[in-house]
């Protein structure tokens, strides 16, 4: 009985293996890099120096071939795209770092570091007072409808019959203040790089020091 | 760090109008099969579109977790009633409602009025020559049976007031 197990699972590991051989994550990597490099550049383009995009690809394409020797289950394109994302983030929040505080910055790796740590530390309050400044911070109208629909729980059509307004009006507001909203918060959370790098950077100076 | 994953930093301004156009339609009660297949086909066609569409619903669907903060959000909250829809009909029935007593205890006391002058100048002779001294009760009426013969409707009304005059004119 033992035996029949046992030769079982030699067999299921060895027909493993031979369904998935080695060099398949090569191939599967390499398949997908012919079908979404030229988008995905494209794409990071738009967001980063040509040089910096074709970087940070790279990089993706590399974290998915380590990811995917890890976990053959993965799902490889939606993963290579998050990742390529983020990386891209990263490399824009560095930037603007290096923006506000000129060359000093980019010569430490440490304030990238310290920048994250500050970030996680941006509790779930903070968050929430971020979103509250900027719906307040919306046009009268635009926030009327917002708020009817994402705190109070109306229907379009509700809203639309409240207000008087037609449903494509209430669609445009809401489309608007998602907008507004996002550019306040970018812009208010532009201020915590700010602080993250000037803690980070007196740390490295105490350290030195 | 949550924060950067859902603010769409980077995105450009072409692409963020795009994606809030389709997430406020999509938000809506009703969504196509068209719209909805137009969707995805957006969102396939450029990375962009969909980075910017999954960060965008991140901050959309958040901002609904500020329920308990409602006070100090400045948009006045409005209640919805069933009847929210005609808004003219409701002040025309009220005034109605409102106005129809009115007009009937306006009938009613010069009815009332009508009946005491009546009942003044008919009975007021009758009751001082068949009872004098008498006070009426409902039990026997002042109405001699004649009178009440002759006029039923007019003066069975009017009987109460009639009989309260008397008590007080004497």
């Amino acid at each position: 009985m033992s035996n029949g197990i046992f030769s079982n699972f030699r067999f299921s590991s060895f027909a493993a293996s031979l369904l998935r051989p080695g060099p398949s994550v090569e191939q599967q990597v390499n398949a997908l890099y012919g079908e979404t490099h030229e988008q995905l550049l494209a794409s990071l383009c738009r967001m980063l120096e040509p040089a910096q995009a074709e970087e940070v690809l790279q990089e993706a394409y590399l974290k998915l071939f380590l990811a995917l020797e890890e976990d053959r289950r993965l799902e490889p394109r939606p993963f290579l795209f998050r990742v390529a994302r983020n990386l891209a983030i990263s490399v824009l929040r560095h930037q603007k770092v290096v923006e506000q505080h000129g060359m000093a910055a980019q010569h430490h790796p440490q304030p990238a570091i310290q920048e994250d740590a500050v970030e996680n530390r941006v509790s779930r309050d903070e968050e929430q007072r971020a979103l509250l400044a900027a719906i307040n911070a919306l046009p009268p109208k635009c926030r009327q409808v917002f708020v009817m629909r994402k705190i109070d729980g109306h229907s379009h059509e509700e809203i639309a019959r409240i207000l008087d307004i037609s449903p494509k009006t209430v669609e445009n507001h809401l489309a608007k203040g998602m907008r507004l909203c996002r550019e306040h918060l970018v812009a208010s959370t532009g201020a915590q790089p700010d602080s993250a790098a000037a803690e980070g950077s007196e740390e490295i100076r105490l350290a030195a020091g | 760090m949550q924060l950067d994953e859902w603010l769409c930093i980077g995105i450009p301004e072409d692409v963020m109008e795009q994606a809030s156009a389709w997430l406020a339609r999509l938000d809506a009660d009703h969504v196509s099969l068209d719209e909805q297949q137009l969707l995805a086909a957006w969102l396939d066609e450029d990375p962009l579109h969909r980075w910017a569409f999954e960060e965008l619903s991140q901050l959309y669907a958040r901002v609904a977790s500020l329920s308990h903060m409602r006070g100090q959000i400045h948009a006045p909250r409005v209640m919805i009633f069933p009847q929210v829809s005609p808004p003219p009909q409701p002040p025309v029935t009220q005034y109605a409602q409102i106005h129809a007593p009115h007009w009937q205890s306006v009938l009613a006391l010069v009815l009332i009025a009508a009946g005491l002058i009546l009942a003044l100048t008919l009975q007021g002779p009758a009751a001082a020559t068949g009872n004098p001294g008498n006070t009426c009760t409902a039990d026997s009426p002042c109405v001699t049976s004649d009178a009440a013969g002759s006029h039923p409707a007019h003066h069975n009304p009017p009987t109460p007031a009639t009989e309260q005059f008397q008590i007080h004119g004497e």
